[in-house]
């Protein structure tokens, strides 16, 4: 990289003055008996050297400073002619006019600008203007993935200008970005949604891959006498491809996408605007679509006839199938209401009516074993013996007999010899005894003695 | 036949629109679409009590006659559905139906979402069945409706659309489909006339809309 020579005169007074400090200053840094002459790559780095005072001035200390020298000369860069303090006031208003002053004295002591003294005007001298477009050209801004897959090529191409063993790192270094963006494509076809995909499309990696490509072509003349590279650059070229076809593949569905939702036939509006619309419209033109007879919003059933009535009737079937029969609504049934009968609730009362039922057919001087009202009026055999016990009560507080609304009914045990049973079998004894009328079987279990009840022809007694 | 046709009718009176995902009503469909008498039958018997039998994209339904319509003035109609109900529910049919109307008016695959078969193509992917039916995901309605109503009123305003059937909806957050109601209620060539007149119009700020957000909200 030579400058141009009219660019070198500029500084050659500067680098005159500095000169003898300069040759004095390196001798101290190189070890003893070393002369400049042999140090491998010092003319080369020496070369660079003229752009250091214009460096020093741009970098300065505070960050505030540096951005805005660079503003001032911008557009002192773009503008035509030379510029007074006022011109360069009036360009740049937004900056406070002394710390303006300050930039611009310190410009042109760095050697940004150059001092006409007749008409006291400044102009941004030639190697300020070439140093300003190569820090512009580097664009050292924006370090995206597509942006660094350009770095790493241009690294690759100005790499292997400056050093020739640099090669197989900065190819690595290549590939591997390479890599990352091929792989990131194929996330983002796969699995993108439209919006990430538009994001993708617009980083143009398509122009990227275009430059790295060309930067490849260049090297690859020579890296193909390397084995070792040409495979690095192969490799490179294969990822290329998948890169490639990934953004194919997303162009085409971003185009698909477009077709769909971005165009509508007849009225040429797209379905965003469309919708943009009806979230702008006012409450009254919403409304206006049931009017028009746009929406049909769901209504009852506003007739009924006969065939609805039949329809209902026939469909049953339907509900059925379907387990949604609709709800019949059935009302409870009528409690029974009578008079409360005291037998119900009063096992005494319960005894009477039983007994005024039993005394009510029996002839005077008859008599009624205990079995047959007792089957009749207990249910179980703890209300059989319930039953006898109350009878019993009665039997032993009356005199004459149990007085039943005036018939007197009188309690008798039918006996039995005990002699004459002795030797029989208890189970045998019992069945006899049963079959005689002196024991009875009660509902539920057991046995007990068989109680007759003998309405007496005359009798006035009390039943207790 | 008669019987049949009149247990249709009465299904149709009853449940207004045939729920896709019902064996019954689809068997219904099936039956209408293969027999033009039992169709013809239907038609009949439902013209005789005002309401008329509508199709549209394969989805069925009854809708009141426009005569009886207009000359029944004053019953309840909409129940719960007011403007921002309405809003919702046209936005909805031009993502979910009016897509689907253009894609048929160009002669493309109705129901193919964009990317679907470019996705096929590279990865091999199996299409998943549930991309076959259009939705709109409850973020994107809510990053749409979110501007004017808080997200309790964005779901009360879907949960009235699912009564009615306009939409379907997997839980309150799950991807929002179209109804069969938004098929057959909805008047495609008069929905987008007016449409397209809001937009040729110009809309204004939502003033109004913004006023209803306190009430839904």
């Amino acid at each position: 990289m030579s400058l141009p020579r009219d660019m070198i005169r500029g500084v050659e007074p500067v680098a005159r003055v500095e000169e003898d400090d300069y040759g004095h200053e390196l001798r101290e840094w190189l070890a003893p008996g070393v002369s400049p002459e042999h140090v491998d790559g010092l003319e080369e780095a020496e070369g660079i050297l003229v752009v250091a005072r214009l460096a020093r001035s741009l970098f300065s200390t505070t960050g505030a400073a540096t951005p805005l020298k660079l503003v001032v000369l911008f557009q002192m860069a773009r503008a035509e002619g030379r510029f007074s303090r006022e011109r360069i006031r009036s360009l740049n208003r937004s900056i406070a006019a002394d710390r303006l002053d300050a930039i611009v004295t310190s410009l042109h002591d760095g050697g940004w600008l150059e001092l006409r003294d007749v008409d006291r005007t400044y102009r941004v001298s030639p190697l300020g203007h070439y140093f300003l477009s190569v820090l512009r050209a580097a664009g050292f801004a924006g370090q995206g993935s597509a942006n660094l897959l350009i770095r790493a090529a241009e690294t690759v191409r100005f790499g292997a200008a400056v050093d020739a063993g640099s090669e197989t790192r900065l190819l690595g270094l290549l590939l591997a970005q390479t890599e990352a963006v091929a792989e990131r494509a194929s996330e983002t076809l796969r699995v993108g949604q439209h919006r990430e995909l538009i994001r993708f499309s617009r980083v143009e990696v398509r122009t990227q891959l275009e430059h790295v490509e060309e930067v490849l072509k260049a090297l690859e003349e020579r890296f193909q006498q390397t084995p070792a590279l040409f495979e690095r650059i192969v490799r490179i070229h294969e990822a290329m491809q998948t890169i490639l076809r990934a953004h194919k593949g997303l162009q085409d569905r971003l185009a698909e996408w477009n077709l769909k939702t971005l165009e509508t036939a007849g009225a040429g509006y797209s379905l965003t605007a469309l919708c943009d619309a009806v979230m702008g419209a006012s409450d009254g033109e919403v409304l206006s679509a049931v009017a028009s007879g746009a929406v049909a919003l769901p209504w009852p059933v506003v007739a009924f006839s006969t065939e609805v009535a039949i329809t209902r009737s026939l469909t049953s079937r339907i509900a059925a199938r379907t387990a949604r029969e609709a709800f019949v609504y059935e009302a409870p049934s009528e409690p029974r209401v009578e008079a409360l009968r005291l037998e119900d609730v009063d096992p005494v009362a319960r005894l009477r009516a039983a007994l005024r039922g039993l005394s009510k057919d029996l002839a005077p001087g008859d008599a009624v074993t205990s079995s047959a009202w007792i089957d009749a009026q207990a249910s179980d055999f703890a209300d059989a013996v319930f039953l006898l016990n109350l009878l019993a009560r009665l039997e032993g507080q009356s005199r004459g007999g149990i007085d039943v609304d005036g018939v007197v009914l009188a309690p008798e045990t039918p006996a039995a010899d005990p002699e004459a049973w002795r030797d029989l079998d208890p189970e045998e004894a019992i069945e006899a005894l049963r079959r005689l009328g002196v024991l009875a079987r009660v509902p539920g279990k057991g046995i007990h003695t068989d109680v007759r009840l003998r309405r007496i022809a005359e009798g006035g007694c009390t039943d207790g | 036949m008669d019987e049949r046709a009149a247990a249709i009718a009465h299904l149709l009176l009853r449940v207004g629109v045939l729920d896709p995902d019902d064996p019954d009503h689809q068997q219904v469909r099936q039956d209408l679409i293969a027999d033009s008498a039992l169709l013809a039958a239907v038609r009949e018997r439902l013209a005789a009590v005002g309401w008329r039998l509508e199709q549209f994209l394969g989805h069925w339904g009854v809708r009141v006659d426009r005569g009886v319509e207009s000359a029944a003035v004053g019953l309840p109609r909409g129940g719960d559905l007011q403007a921002h109900h309405l809003r919702m529910l046209i936005w909805l049919w031009v993502q979910l139906v009016y897509r689907q109307v253009e894609a048929a008016r160009r002669e493309e695959e109705p129901d193919a979402l964009p990317g679907r078969r470019q996705r096929a193509l590279d990865f091999g992917d199996e299409p998943d069945p549930r991309d076959e039916t259009p939705s709109v995901a409850f973020e994107e309605v809510l990053a749409e409706f979110g501007q004017q109503y808080s997200e309790r009123g964005v779901k009360g305003m879907l949960s009235v659309l699912r009564k009615h059937r306009f939409v379907r909806q997997e839980g309150a957050t799950g991807p929002v489909r179209a109804g069969p109601a938004l098929f057959v209620l909805v008047d495609p060539l008069r929905m987008e006339e007016h449409v397209v007149g809001i937009a040729r119009r110009g809309a204004g700020p939502l003033v109004t809309a913004a006023q209803d957000a306190a009430e839904v909200g």
